[in-house]
């Protein structure tokens, strides 16, 4: 892991197409500018990582258990309806 | 069609599945899985509100899915529009959405309404995207299953307590 020191105003490049300035500091927080193209998705840590648990979790369902989940839900659905 | 059309998948959750190489999906980003990224849907029965998103990468890998609208007619994902984009549509209409659902070893039914899967389906793209408004849960209990018998067209269109989602 690569540590490294930068004063407000100053800015790092990740790579050719990410740029991060450090805008202010202020009472313990780091105001952060990111500049990245849009196919570089930007999330908070702690965001991403709750995502992360959720789809751990979804993808370790016991196998009865979704079975029996899939038939209690099985009957007098309707599919490709939406409410928009 | 020739053999080499056919991906044999031997999925964990659903055995032994062959796909036509035409149905894959191509998903860019889905949290907790680096390594996969290349999915097939596959229907648990033609009934059934619920299908197996199974991974072509990782044999034990596989996410059940439903269409949110299902359960939640209200439900408004905003989707930023480079994120659209980036699968190759010009709109949002032209998406499929579908969310992650997961059941607990309680046997709670959950859908994560704050990561919904969208699909392009000329392009076969997809991302997970998280939704930065809207306040959805990951873990959505799924409405009660009285309350589906009375689901009828007066409930189109229209705010029903019963829908609205929880905060996290």
């Amino acid at each position: 892991m690569l540590v490294l020191t930068r004063k407000p105003g100053e800015s790092l490049r990740i790579g050719d197409r990410v740029k991060i300035r450090v805008v202010a500091l202020a009472s313990g927080h780091v105001r952060l500018a990111i500049e990245a193209p849009d196919d570089v998705a930007i999330y908070r840590e702690e965001v991403y990582e709750r995502i992360e648990a959720a789809n751990r979790e979804a993808a370790k369902a016991p196998s009865e258990l979704v079975t029996a989940a899939f038939q209690r839900r099985g009957s007098g659905r309707r599919r490709g309806e939406r409410g928009k | 069609m020739t053999r080499e059309d056919t991906l044999v998948i031997e999925s964990l959750r659903c055995g032994r599945v062959e796909v036509k190489s035409s149905a894959l999906l191509y998903f860019q980003g889905i949290p907790g899985f680096p390594h996969a990224s290349r999915f097939v849907v596959f229907e648990h029965a033609a009934e059934a509100p619920f299908s197996w998103l199974i991974s072509a990468d990782l044999p034990e890998l596989a996410f059940v899915i439903a269409d949110p609208w299902e359960f939640f007619p209200d439900y408004a994902p905003q989707v930023d529009p480079s994120r659209i984009e980036e699968l190759g549509a010009k709109d949002g209409d032209e998406l499929e959405v579908l969310v992650i659902v997961s059941v607990s070893d309680a046997g709670e039914v959950t859908m994560n309404l704050a990561a919904p899967l969208i699909i392009h389906p000329h392009t076969h793209k997809g991302v997970q995207v998280i939704l930065e408004q809207g306040d959805y849960s990951v873990r959505q209990p799924l409405p009660k299953l009285e309350a589906e018998v009375g689901d009828s067209d007066s409930s189109q269109g229209q705010p029903r307590s019963g829908a609205d989602p929880n905060p996290r």
